[in-house]
């Protein structure tokens, strides 16, 4: 075992390579930190080939923005002449993004206030007390999660219509609240049951009502859940598509939300032939997203994986 | 603060499993009392009818004079511990000791003041902008029970709040605990599966078990005369050694014989238990504790009435300043249900030898001076003062005066 | 002894009322007043309208204010009869093969390489160089809208050399492939999108699998002489199978959804010539552009038999013992 200590962390034989944790002493082990191998290399290459995949479009399509329709239909690898702002604020301005930008930011964070509020009571009261029926509404709930929604597209139309909420973006925040409670409810409900019991016990010994209990005690403890739905839940309403063009489908073009003001510039560009106004209009819809992820992206990670391994 | 009273309270859970069985028990204002019995005896499901997280199926329980049966827990006035301390993870403890008085209303001053005689008390004041997290074990336990005082409550309720403390550091929180009870005086009710915890503490031990009340007394009755077989199983550590034996009458007097032994038993014996003597010439379960033995030669000059019995030392377990001695004597365990279930919990040293034949383990305490090895011959000696009898078929210790009703 | 001086206001005399009904009160009007307003809105908006679909499904209604008439099964019979129907189903069907396949393969080789193919700390399991960074860009695309990627790949897909492929295809004297308009190549060209987006999101999940699995297993392992390939194959795949398991459910319906992607990618909105269209996407078109709601509804339904056939059969197929570490 002990016969491979020399330098080599060769992964030339990764197969029969003795584990070091046996036959390493200590001081290799920190120095074998950047050990690039022959299949290290490799997997760098591979790697970095998917990387290059995944921003090559996004960074050409930031590039895109400061050409000229000529660049644009030119040689696609090639930098722009010169960096101007123009296209970006003619998408901002006549295509309206700033518009649409608005009206999702208002509609994303009402609806997601609605879901978290009204999902974590939801749950809470599920998760936490018995009371005959509990797991028929528990269940009512999580099987919103396997149904398609297409299913209950044209019912779902006919409905908001007849509330007179159609082409309005009330409409679309209680609808969103609605398809977002199944998976928040049994996401929290799931959360709130980890909680520790006697805690809510001893609040309710130090004399705090159930509601209270909820909001001062059992909601601060179930944070670290809250934020992941929240990002959860974020990030899927800002990106829906579906519901915004069945829900503002008239004539309302001032109240539409982002992703339908970006695929819909995408054929208007076509006949206005403003090529770089559109790739500024896509910048745009990604860079607030970008940011967020950035930011966020350990808790976005776990967040969005973390109701998969459940 | 106030008596709590309990007048056949019952507890049924769905499918019918009665937790705890027309419990009567009064505990006196200002008094220390503590529920012990083996896990699943309902001595949780006790105190937390008390404190008013569990509905009461039937009964009364009292506080203070008042029946407080649907009385939510915040409206009467008792403050509990939880075994795993139950602090608000995300407050600091200032925050976490104010909390109940803030839901109260009251003064912020009368707050203030409150949580600082507390903190001082349980020498928290350093850790008063900390969050439980930052926090050891012990202290976590000082702050769950700064919670509880600051709120001045009518009784405390424990419920096995020293069991998530390491060895050592129950010793000493047993100390404070003491020390705080004296100081506050403040009625407690507290549960513990631990025999020793409740000998300690408690003004009174209630011993629970399988929902039903076996005996209420305070530690050291409970030792002397426990009223039947599980109590005096249970109680006690090593516990008590038992065999079936015959209570005869020869040239001598009285004399109780089992395995080839003869142990007289004193006339005071006969006087102290009353109905005794009609057990002569019939079975009956003898009970010595391993304390009421000593080895022959350690135990030199006073044996006034001590009888000698000479066994083999088949383990020994050196605790310094004792010796438990393990041997066996050629009679079969006693098979009754109670000590059985008492056994069954013990929470330490099950030994288990290979028994041969049908023989059965004893444990003899002696003085540390008596320097006995596993395998040699030793010879003990037995207090025979102190000698327990009970009915073989009720289990119920003979001439016991709880036993008789 | 001392005496409370802030009794509780509670704890007062209770009133004319019994003792006993405020207890019980006490817990359900707050049960009732947390659940109410989240049931409504889930059972008005939810679970009403997938119940309505199966009646609307059965009925001829067509235009906004027409009555809708009960006709029974007929719409499903015209259904079975639809070439347009089939074709939709034929895509799913690529999709659901290729798709999770392709996927999970692409994902695991990722996650292998990332948290493999490290030093050799401990026993093999230490992640590469740069991992964290990788895992954060191949991520990305999951965050952003399927209707953006759809946009971002028209101009990368476009048929001519100005199309990003394209025009790096004729660097090398590639004559321009049309991406999106040879009905033999735009249903894949859009699976290719499909997996873009989605591979990042499965590299995270296995990691996040691989994780869990306790070290000393693979210590274990490593102590008995396998190598990082014997490792990854003979241990971390087997007990990676839950997860799996999970990835495929998911992607599997991913593949019966499609829908952003292919009205927003595909040219004519399914096209070429039907090429890549999707259910999800005939159910929109036929409900919102002809206005025939008891047809998309019927379409609805047999998509909805679909998915809850498809998930029941996977999770019974793939059925195995739980493995508890």
């Amino acid at each position: 075992m002990a016969a491979n200590t020399t330098g080599t962390t060769s992964a030339a034989d990764p197969v029969h390579k003795p584990s070091p944790r046996t036959a390493v002493p200590h001081a290799r082990r920190k120095r074998s930190r950047n050990p690039i191998g022959v299949f290290g290399t490799l997997s760098h290459v591979a790697l970095a080939i998917w990387a290059i995949l995944i921003i090559g479009p996004i960074v050409w399509t930031f590039l895109a923005s400061f050409k000229t329709n000529t660049e644009i239909f030119g040689d696609a690898l090639t930098l722009p002449a010169s960096y101007g702002w123009d296209a970006w604020g003619r998408a901002w301005e006549k295509a309206h993004i700033g518009q649409y930008m608005l009206n999702t930011v208002f509609v994303v964070a009402c609806s997601t206030a609605g879901t978290m509020l009204l999902g974590s009571m939801a749950a809470y009261v599920l998760a936490r007390y018995k009371f005959p029926g509990n797991r028929a509404v528990y269940y009512l709930f999580v099987s919103g999660m396997t149904f398609p929604v297409f299913l209950a597209l044209v019912p779902l139309f006919f409905v908001v219509r007849n509330l007179g909420l159609i082409d309005t973006h009330l409409g679309v925040i209680l609808v969103y609240i609605a398809y977002s409670l199944p998976f928040t409810v049994f996401f929290l409900s799931a959360f709130f049951k980890t909680l520790p019991t006697s805690v809510a016990e001893a609040a309710m010994m130090d004399g705090c009502s159930h509601t209270r209990t909820f909001f001062q005690i059992m909601m601060p403890m179930a944070k670290p859940g809250l934020i992941s739905i929240t990002i959860f839940n974020i990030l899927g309403q800002w990106n829906q598509y579906l519901l915004p063009i069945v829900l503002l489908s008239g004539n309302v073009e001032d109240k539409w939300l982002i992703t339908q003001g970006v695929a819909n510039i995408s054929t208007s560009a076509g006949y206005e032939a403003d090529w770089p106004g559109m790739f500024a209009a896509l910048s745009m819809a990604i860079i607030p997203v970008m940011v967020v992820y950035i930011v966020f992206q350990r808790q976005i990670q776990s967040g969005l994986t973390s109701g998969a391994v459940k | 603060m106030a008596s709590i009273v309990l007048n056949s309270v019952d507890k049924i859970y769905a499918g019918g499993v009665k937790a705890v069985n027309g419990l009567n028990l009064e505990i006196r204002d200002g008094e220390f009392m503590v529920l012990v019995g083996p896990s699943g005896c309902g001595k949780s499901t006790a105190l937390r009818m008390i404190a008013g997280l569990e509905d009461i199926s039937g009964g009364e329980i009292l506080i203070g004079e008042k029946v407080v049966n649907h009385l939510p827990p915040k409206d009467r006035d008792i403050a509990m511990v939880f075994q795993n301390y139950a602090l608000y993870p995300h407050m600091t403890v200032e925050e976490n000791l104010a909390f109940g008085l803030k839901l109260r209303k009251m003064p912020k001053a009368e707050i203030s003041k409150r949580v600082g005689e507390a903190a001082r008390m349980l020498g928290l004041e350093q850790y008063l902008k900390r969050k439980p997290a930052a926090l050891s074990g012990g202290q976590r336990q000082r702050v769950a029970m700064g919670r509880a005082i600051v709120r001045e409550p009518q009784a405390f309720l424990m419920d096995e709040p020293l069991s998530n403390l390491d060895a050592k550091l129950r010793v000493s929180m047993r100390a404070s605990l003491n020390t705080m009870h004296e100081r506050l005086g403040v009625t407690t009710v507290y549960v513990t599966h631990d025999q020793v915890e409740a000998m300690t503490l408690g003004d009174r031990v209630c011993v629970l078990r399988d929902g039903l009340l076996q005996q209420v007394d305070t530690p050291q009755n409970l030792f002397d005369n426990p009223v039947n077989l599980f109590v005096a199983g249970f109680m006690g550590s090593p516990s008590m050694n038992f065999v079936n034996a015959e209570l005869v009458r020869g040239d001598g007097g009285a004399a109780v014989a089992f395995a080839g032994y003869k142990l007289p038993v004193p006339d005071a014996t006969f006087a102290e238990k009353p109905g005794l003597d009609q057990f002569i010439g019939r079975q009956v379960i003898l009970g010595i504790r391993p304390s009421d033995f000593e080895d022959s030669v350690a135990a030199n000059g006073h044996a006034g009435g001590w009888v000698r019995l000479p066994v083999r030392a088949e383990v020994t377990e050196e605790l310094g300043s004792e010796i438990n001695v393990l041997f066996l004597i050629d009679a079969p365990p006693v098979q009754h249900q109670d000590t059985v279930a008492a056994a069954d919990t013990g929470d330490d040293e099950d030994a288990t030898l290979p028994l041969v034949g049908d023989k059965s383990l004893w444990t003899a305490r002696v003085n540390s001076r008596s320097h006995v090895r596993p395998g040699q011959n030793i010879e003990l000696v037995v207090d025979t003062h102190n000698l327990h009898f009970f009915d073989p078929t009720s289990g119920l210790s003979i001439g016991h005066a709880g036993a008789r009703v | 002894m001392r005496h409370d001086k802030y009794p509780l206001k509670a704890g007062a005399p209770s009133g004319g009322r019994p003792l006993l009904a405020r207890v019980r009160n006490s817990k359900y009007p707050f049960i009732v007043g947390f659940l109410i307003a989240p049931v409504v809105l889930y059972v008005v908006f939810v679970i009403s309208p997938y119940i309505q679909a199966f009646q609307i499904a059965l009925t001829n209604w067509k235009g906004i204010s027409a009555t809708p008439q009960f006709i029974g099964l007929e719409n499903f019979t015209r259904l079975f009869e639809d070439e347009v129907f089939w074709a939709a189903v034929r895509h799913h069907g690529v999709l659901l093969l290729v798709v999770p396949l392709a996927t999970i393969a692409i994902a695991l080789f990722f996650s292998f390489l990332l948290n493999l193919s490290g030093g050799q700390k401990g026993a093999g399991m230490t992640g590469i160089w740069g991992s964290k960074f990788y895992r954060v860009v191949f991520f990305l695309p999951q965050v952003l809208a399927v209707a953006i990627v759809g946009v971002l790949f028209q101009a990368i897909y476009r048929p001519d050399e100005t199309g990003v492929i394209n025009s790096m295809l004729a660097k090398v004297g590639v004559e321009p492939i049309g991406w999106l308009i040879d009905p033999d190549l735009a249903l894949w060209s859009i699976m290719g999108v499909m997996i873009w987006q989605a591979v990042g999101f499965y590299v995270v999940l296995f990691s996040a699998g691989m994780s869990s699995i306790p070290k000393d297993v693979f210590e274990a392992a490593a102590l008995d002489g396998a190598g990082r390939f014997t490792l990854f194959f003979r241990i971390t795949l087997p007990l990676l199978w839950d997860t799996m398991q999970v990835a495929w459910v998911y992607l599997g319906i991913a593949a019966f959804d499609a829908f952003a992607l292919v009205q927003v990618l595909s040219v004519d909105r399914g096209g070429p010539d039907n090429a890549t269209t999707v259910l999800p996407l005939e159910i929109w078109r036929t409900a919102f552009n002809f206005s025939k709601f008891g047809y998309a509804s019927a379409m609805g339904v047999a998509l909805f038999f679909m998915t809850i056939t498809f998930a029941a059969l996977t999770l019974r197929v793939t059925r195995r013992e739980r493995i508890e570490f």
